[in-house]
């Protein structure tokens, strides 16, 4: 048997596929971004048309006050706050002050925190400026706690809330909500264009929040 | 996976018992490039095909059309799937998916091979073994990985063309017909392979 030919071929054979086998990873910072909704199925969306959103972006910050909560700058915040607003009316709902009896609340949180676990009843330090007395929390819909879990990098979070279905324990139910995460690095146009689009994609899948 | 490897022991006990009684001696060694198209369970999961995988083989002549021996396997399916949207239940989730699939077989192989003293031998043969399947799925900054092991039949048909000293190029057809595991639906794919056959006695 030909065996130094035959350990010829094979190194061959080896070395151009161990050349071929160099995985493939992702190229541009965008690659990272990944997106998520979830929703109610019963919370009957169409029933609703009207909303609030605050004025700034809560920082989520481990360490902040929560009776004194810090904004992240506008220069983010008003991207987020404007992206969110531009949806919501291609949608057909209408904005309206936080004093209007709004049917939704829309309340927009951002950090770059590394492995920071985020808590439902995360709003409990928040909203109780607008509503004195009333302590928020998540009330648990099955799956969430488990696909929402950790934000590592960069994280946008939004999240709808029904303020006119507060439940005898006085939680405030989310019946919708948007996050993403990716990396913090790139250009501020860069970041900008990314906060658009994720946001973007975030309302274009999830269509049952289309007005009728 | 205790009972395919019961089944895959019997099948290799039975291609054996066929060759106690064998004539000629001779050992074939083959080494292949192999190219793969994914099937089944495999195509929902990765569609593209790979050119990246390697094959190896023995087989003991038995007599002058009859051989068997082990198969071992190697193929790596890559997708890439831009901004892609998959769902769990009411959560929908958005980004940029990169799925691999690392394919390892490990099969007894029988052949019947025809047109003895020929310098072309065309030949048939089916085979049964274990897959060890390693699959990773990544999107966004996050990574899950599946593995698992499947019993596999391994059909395939070939031609070798021998040119001097015992040395032949080879050209075969596989399909891997994995079975449904525990964590993965089973895994079938085609491959294409071309190499070399080196003979000895």
């Amino acid at each position: 048997m030909q065996i130094p030919q035959a350990t010829s071929w094979a190194a061959l054979a080896a070395g151009i596929l161990l050349m071929g086998c160099y995985p493939q990873t992702p190229t541009y910072i965008d690659e990272y971004d990944l997106l998520v909704t979830n929703y109610s199925p019963t919370y009957d969306f169409q029933s609703r048309s009207t909303y609030a959103i605050p004025d700034s972006v809560v920082r989520i910050d481990v360490n902040s006050d929560p009776q004194d909560p810090e904004f992240i700058g506008a220069q983010y915040g008003d991207r987020i706050i404007n992206a969110i607003k531009r949806n919501m009316s291609v949608y057909g709902w209408t904005l309206v002050d936080e004093t209007e009896d709004p049917d939704m609340i829309i309340l927009p949180s951002a950090g770059s925190t590394l492995n920071l676990q985020y808590s439902w009843g995360y709003w409990g330090w928040y909203y109780p400026g607008y509503y004195p007395g009333w302590g928020w929390g998540y009330p648990g819909y099955p799956g969430y706690g488990t696909t929402v879990s950790s934000y590592r990098t960069g994280s946008v979070l939004f999240q709808m809330t029904a303020p006119k279905d507060i439940g005898p324990d006085e939680n405030m139910p989310v019946v919708w909500l948007g996050a993403f995460n990716g990396l913090l690095e790139g250009s501020t146009n860069s970041v900008l264009g990314r906060i658009d689009s994720q946001i973007d994609q975030a309302f274009r899948q999830s269509p049952y929040l289309q007005q009728l | 996976m205790r009972s395919n490897l019961a089944l895959s022991a019997t099948l290799a006990l039975l291609m054996l018992a066929q060759v106690r009684n064998a004539a000629a001696q001779q050992n074939l060694i083959m080494v292949d490039y192999s190219m793969a198209f994914p099937l089944g369970g495999l195509e929902e999961y990765i569609a593209k095909n790979t050119w990246r995988g390697f094959a190896a083989g023995y087989r003991y002549m038995a007599d002058d059309n009859m051989a068997v021996g082990i198969d071992l396997d190697w193929h790596h399916f890559f997708e890439r799937k831009d901004q892609a949207s998959f769902t769990l239940e009411t959560a929908t989730f958005t980004g940029t998916q990169y799925r691999y699939n690392n394919n390892f077989a490990m099969t007894a192989q029988w052949d019947y091979v025809f047109n003895e003293g020929g310098d072309l031998r065309p030949y048939l043969g089916v085979g049964a073994g274990a897959m060890y399947i390693r699959r990773v799925f990544d999107v966004g900054l996050y990574r899950f990985e599946t593995d698992d092991w499947q019993f596999v039949v391994q059909p395939e048909f070939g031609v070798s063309m021998y040119l001097s000293n015992g040395t032949a190029l080879n050209l075969s057809a596989n399909y891997f017909s994995g079975f449904k595991s525990k964590r993965l639906d089973g895994q079938s794919y085609a491959s294409i392979n071309l190499g070399l056959i080196f003979a000895t006695d």
